[in-house]
């Protein structure tokens, strides 16, 4: 089981295990996409080995999202909240 | 030797507003303060001063109309107080959140204790910490067992001041 | 008793004696018999390492002689022999190795076919080593949990150093050893190093230590997970970087007859004959293939040992040593079972003691679990040997290393040089040079096929002994294949053995939630069930068809405090859930509520439950009970997505929810109240705040099971104040406390659905039949976009309601239906109602059978389809009344 740390904005770093996993981060739905654009941002995940953007809950805590940006093939967490996005590209 | 004790019905207020508005928000005399969110702050006081804490917080988020929600809370959770030296060994026991440094104010953090999600308090000689009524019989086993190895005794719940706030 | 009691002979005792101390004291030589030869096994590593001295003590199997303490009364007894060690019948086997030889297992006994289930249970029995009492309960051992910034592992010199190195650049250290500093080492100048550096480290603020407390792996985390066998816990540290100062030991060499007692490592030999005084025997050798090894010739002859010769390389200055030399290297060990010779350097030395002072490697395990986490090695545990001074200064470079940041270090695996062509490489399962060669010549030329082919690595050393010789061995058998022959295998966790007990320390279980009825409850007879988290009544006495008759008949009451529930507020309320759920919730005024479904994306339903407009902007929501901790996640996520300003109270647990049902309950609930409560001050699909025996309430009349009901919520404290009333109230009309296995009867003859076990992911309102949830024209709900696709597509299958003939057995909820022997689709629920006199239920079908009066069969009886005609009350004038 993975056992690495979020640093949570409202309550500082803790175990990945008080989260709950929300997934990477889609877009939301485009009016003007295709059905089958539509069903692939439904259905389908692109599941980066690499560089992720994803969402957890903090299900144990204050109960609020955090967008973070993990590295799925070492979890090490490239990005949090109040750092700025740039530095996605750096660790790209 | 820690000392265990429960209070079951400290008052317990979340208020919800705009960040700007909750970090102007004071709180209230004899309440302790849980920054939540950045729109959320939960106040926990003693026993029977909830209306006051949301009479307080009312009035004072009134200009904020339905961006702003004062809810009473109280029912439904048991509060935990680990009271002594040695609080922290039994913490260790229930707990991998790492304990705020202590000092007089009083630190908010929340996380997993007991295994379930609490909000919680510490402050120098004590660590206190609120979880669901519908879990506390497993926290209570969790928290026995492993006081249990550290010399915690379950005391009664003091009459006056449980929470400890009150000025 | 003053000693220990070892198979039935008291043994005396030495203060600060170890078992293995005592028993060599008193004469005993063969601690063990090998796993699968049952070959005699002395004291070898003296460290922990290796398996020779595995003995069962009070109970306790495959515990390490030589690192256990003694203490007067023990009972100790040795392993895997019969009559006993010293006389083991099974020995025989030593000398049958054409009979069994590597792999036998995959080679004999398998043919003819009958033969394996006979010679299986034999195999397994002489499998093991200790005998576990089946009997013993476990132990629930506490989880510790430590945060320091810098941990550091082992309190030899470089560990204490390191300890203070990072003590005194500012950062709080826990310090572990597995058992006290200093207790292989000798009284001399290393051992006053530890006992003056522990008392320093011991009185430095900023350091924590805890003795005979085992690191037993590094995970990702950092997380290191520590067992204290002493205090019953298991250890969670989570530091901010760590320094492994774990030693080192020497390498293992591989020669014939390497296995008899009487061949040690010389690092054993020296603590037992410098910590224990122990006289080892009359005549040693002593094999220095590095200089530390020649001072432990002065340790053997200080404990009465007589050396009588050093074998050494050439090259190494032996000036230090009065003992006769002799070039070379020991390429045999001869003997029955006791050690009497060994061959050096063309020579044949009459000996009862060899001391192997091979080069030292370091006890790398925990560093090589841990990749690229941020750890630091300090002192012999880097791959060598380390003087006092070069010890200290390594472990303050690693302490202060590790206060500085995350610093990564790579480890070596040190190459041995040679391996003789006979011997044993795995002590642990007797797997010598020659299987080894066998297996290559099989085709298991990998080290991972060989590892898992032979066994080697795999025993209770777990490759600490062997594991480096396979490169050694892999050089000398094929020379060609040596890189991947012998390439280090996978290293696993934990490294050094733990009890299960000690691996689940701390693990929760499934933690049951339970509202402050449930002691109610079990008074009252009840069985409770799993309902997601929660464990909820099942029924009272097994009772079902008496509570049912007590709904549809008099009044029922039901805790449903399970419920999810929530308030919702903040400016953007109203918007949001009219955007989140798919039928109207803007034009629900004060008082109103409405039951609905909850969408995802795809149209499909996740959830039910009702909407209750409170005023001001704000609304009270339930939900299912297993779905009220996803939900919050959910509506939080969307509130974050289309920026609304919306604020969520998960008040599930806060409040409590009683549901009263029946044609009485207004009767009942009229003699608790003051508040109006009438079909007219209180239409059917309502809420109204009212105060029943003395408890505010929310009051809602919804008609989940199919009767004039009234669902109370209300703060969770007063539950069994309001519990009490109500029955007591109800006494005059015989009420009756209800559970699931009823509540789903009564629902079902309603035809209401549950959700996720009558529909399941990919079932739209489209599929059973909710068209009427489902507002289409409001601009935007979630979910719309796709129904809207939906609409377009005939669906493969619906969801119906069936009916059987009166007197047809039920049958069980996941039937397969067919028609004309097609498959068509499957039960969902299925009842036999009392009321109605047959059995029904709902069921997937495919479409063409989805028509009111299709006959479909069900496991073997017909059943019918009736689409449009409600089974019970189809007019609703009960829940309306």
């Amino acid at each position: 089981m993975s056992h690495f740390s979020i640093r949570c904005p409202n309550c500082g770093p803790r175990a990945c295990s008080e989260f709950s996993y929300n997934g990477e981060v889609r877009p939301l739905a485009d009016p003007d996409a295709s059905e089958e654009a539509e069903i692939a941002r439904l259905w389908l995940r692109r599941n980066v080995t690499g560089l992720q953007r994803e969402r957890w809950f903090h299900a144990a805590g204050c109960r609020r999202f955090v967008t973070i940006t993990r590295d799925t093939r070492t979890n090490l967490i490239v990005a949090q909240p109040g750092e700025p996005a740039g530095d996605v590209a750096k660790h790209a | 030797m820690p000392d265990l004790f429960t209070v079951h019905d400290a008052a317990k207020v979340r208020c919800f507003a705009p960040p700007a508005a909750i970090d102007a928000l004071a709180t209230p005399a004899g309440a302790l303060r849980g920054r939540i969110a950045p729109n959320e702050v939960v106040f926990v006081g003693e026993p029977g001063t909830a209306a006051a804490i949301i009479a307080t917080c009312s009035s004072s988020l009134a200009s904020e109309g339905a961006s702003a929600m004062v809810v009473d809370h109280t029912d439904g959770w048991t509060l935990f107080s680990l009271v002594g030296d040695g609080a922290e060994d039994v913490f260790a026991r229930i707990s991998m959140v790492p304990l705020p440094v202590a000092s007089g104010d009083a630190s908010f953090f929340m996380g997993r204790i007991g295994d379930v999600a609490s909000k919680a308090f510490r402050r120098t000689g004590r660590i206190d910490f609120m979880t669901g009524m519908e879990t506390s019989r497993h926290v209570r086993e969790v928290l026995e067992h492993a006081g249990h190895a550290v010399g915690m005794h379950a005391v009664p719940t003091p009459d006056t001041n449980p929470i400890g706030a009150a000025r | 008793m003053t000693g220990i009691d070892f198979e039935g002979t008291q043994v005396p005792l030495q203060a600060g004696d170890t078992i293995a101390a005592a028993l060599y004291r008193s004469g005993t030589r063969v601690f063990s018999r090998s796993f699968k030869y049952h070959r005699p096994r002395g004291l070898y590593c003296a460290a922990g390492d290796c398996p020779n001295c595995l003995v069962t003590v009070d109970g306790e199997v495959n515990v390490r002689a030589c690192e256990c303490a003694a203490k007067a009364g023990q009972k100790v007894s040795r392993q895997n022999a019969w009559p006993s060690a010293d006389r083991d019948a099974l020995s025989i086997i030593d000398k049958m190795h054409w009979a069994l030889p590597v792999g036998f297992y995959y080679k004999a006994g398998i043919k003819p076919k009958f033969a394996w289930p006979m010679v299986e249970p034999f195999i397994r029995k002489m499998a093991g080593l200790g005998f576990v009492d089946h009997h013993d309960a476990p132990r629930h051992l506490v989880r510790v949990n430590h945060h320091p910034e810098v941990l550091v592992i082992g309190a030899g010199v470089a560990g204490l150093s390191a300890a203070l190195a990072a003590a005194g650049a500012g950062k709080s250290v826990l310090v572990i050893d597995e058992k006290a500093p200093g207790h292989r080492v000798a009284v001399g100048e290393t051992r006053a190093a530890i006992d003056r550096l522990v008392g320093e480290v011991t009185a430095h603020g900023a350091i924590t230590t805890q003795w005979n407390t085992a690191a037993t792996g590094i995970f990702e985390g950092p997380l290191v997970i520590a067992v204290d066998a002493t205090r019953e816990e298991t250890l969670h540290v989570h530091p901010g970087a760590i320094v492994v100062a774990a030693g080192g030991r020497e390498i293992h060499r591989v020669f014939r007859g390497n296995d008899l007692p009487g061949v040690m490592q010389a690092r054993g030999a020296a603590r037992l004959a410098g910590v224990h005084g122990l006289k080892l025997g009359e005549r040693a050798v002593v094999w220095a293939e590095q200089p530390e090894a020649l001072a432990h010739v002065e340790t053997l002859q200080r404990a009465g040992v007589t050396v009588v010769a050093v074998v050494a390389p050439d090259g190494l200055d032996t000036s230090s040593v009065t003992v006769e030399v002799v070039r070379g290297e020991v390429t045999a060990a001869n003997g029955k079972k006791r050690l009497a010779s060994v061959v050096a350097g063309g020579r044949t030395i009459a000996c009862d003691v060899l001391a192997i002072g091979s080069e030292i490697q370091g006890n790398e395990h925990l560093v090589r679990l841990s990749y690229d986490l941020p750890v630091v090695i300090a002192g012999d545990c880097t791959g060598r040997h380390h003087t006092l001074e070069e010890a200290a200064a390594s472990g303050t470079s690693a302490g202060t290393a590790a206060a500085a940041g995350p610093a990564l270090y790579a480890v070596e695996p040190v190459r041995p040089r040679t391996c003789g062509s006979d011997g044993y490489v795995c002590l642990c399962e007797d797997v010598s040079v020659k299987d080894i060669e066998v297996a290559c010549k099989e085709g298991f030329d990998s080290a991972e096929l060989l590892k898992r082919y032979t066994t080697v690595t795999m025993g209770p050393c777990q490759g600490r002994i062997c594991a480096d010789q396979l490169r050694a061995v892999a050089e000398r058998v094929t020379p060609e294949l040596a890189e991947r022959v012998g390439a280090p295998t996978t290293l696993r966790p934990p490294t050094r053995p733990i009890t299960l007990e000690q691996a689940v320390a701390g693990a929760a279980h499934h933690i049951e939630r339970h509202t402050t009825l449930t002691s109610k409850h079990l008074s009252a007879g009840a069985s409770m069930m799993w309902a997601g988290v929660w464990k909820r009544v099942e029924a009272y006495n097994g009772d079902v068809q008496g509570e049912y008759a007590a709904v549809r008949e008099r009044v029922g009451v039901i805790d449903v405090g399970t419920l999810g529930k929530f308030l919702v507020g903040g400016k953007d309320a109203t918007a949001f859930l009219e955007r989140l759920y798919p039928m109207k919730i803007a034009d629900l005024e004060a008082g109103r509520l409405r039951y609905g479904l909850l969408l995802e994306e795809g149209g499909v339903i996740i959830d039910d439950g009702t909407v209750c407009a409170l005023g001001d902007g704000r609304y009270y929501i339930t939900v299912t009970t297993s779905g009220a901790e996803r939900l919050e996640s959910w509506m939080l996520d969307w509130a974050e997505a289309w920026g609304h300003e919306v604020y969520v109270v998960n008040q599930t647990a806060s409040l409590g929810a009683i549901n009263v049902a029946g044609p009485q309950a207004r009767a009942v609930l009229e003699k608790l109240t003051s508040d109006a409560v009438d079909r007219e001050s209180f239409p059917y699909i309502r809420h109204r705040q009212i105060t029943v025996a003395g408890v505010p309430c929310l009051a809602m009349r919804l008609g989940f099971v199919g009767e004039l009901a009234y669902e109370l919520h209300f703060p969770a404290s007063q539950a069994e104040r309001l519990w009490d009333a109500i029955i007591e109230a109800g006494k005059a009309f015989d009420i009756r406390p209800f559970g699931l296995m009823a509540q789903r009867l009564l629902r079902l003859e309603k035809g209401h659905i549950i959700v996720a076990q009558d529909t399941d992911f990919e079932t739209t309102p489209w599929k059973v039949g909710m068209e009427w949830a489902v507002k289409l024209d409001k601009p935007d709900f979630v979910g719309k976009a796709a129904l809207l696709r939906h609409q377009k597509r005939t669906d493969r299958e619906l969801l119906v309601p069936w009916v059987m003939p009166a007197g047809t057995a039920c049958p069980p909820e996941g039937t397969v239906i067919t028609v004309n022997g097609a498959l068509s689709g499957r039960v969902t629920s299925a009842w036999h109602s009392p009321t109605l006199g047959h059995p029904l239920g709902l069921a997937w079908v495919v479409n063409a059978h989805a028509k009111d009066g299709a006959a479909v069969n069900v496991g073997g009886t017909t059943a019918t389809v009736r689409v449009g005609h409600a089974f019970y009350d189809p007019q609703g004038e009960k829940l309306r009344a």
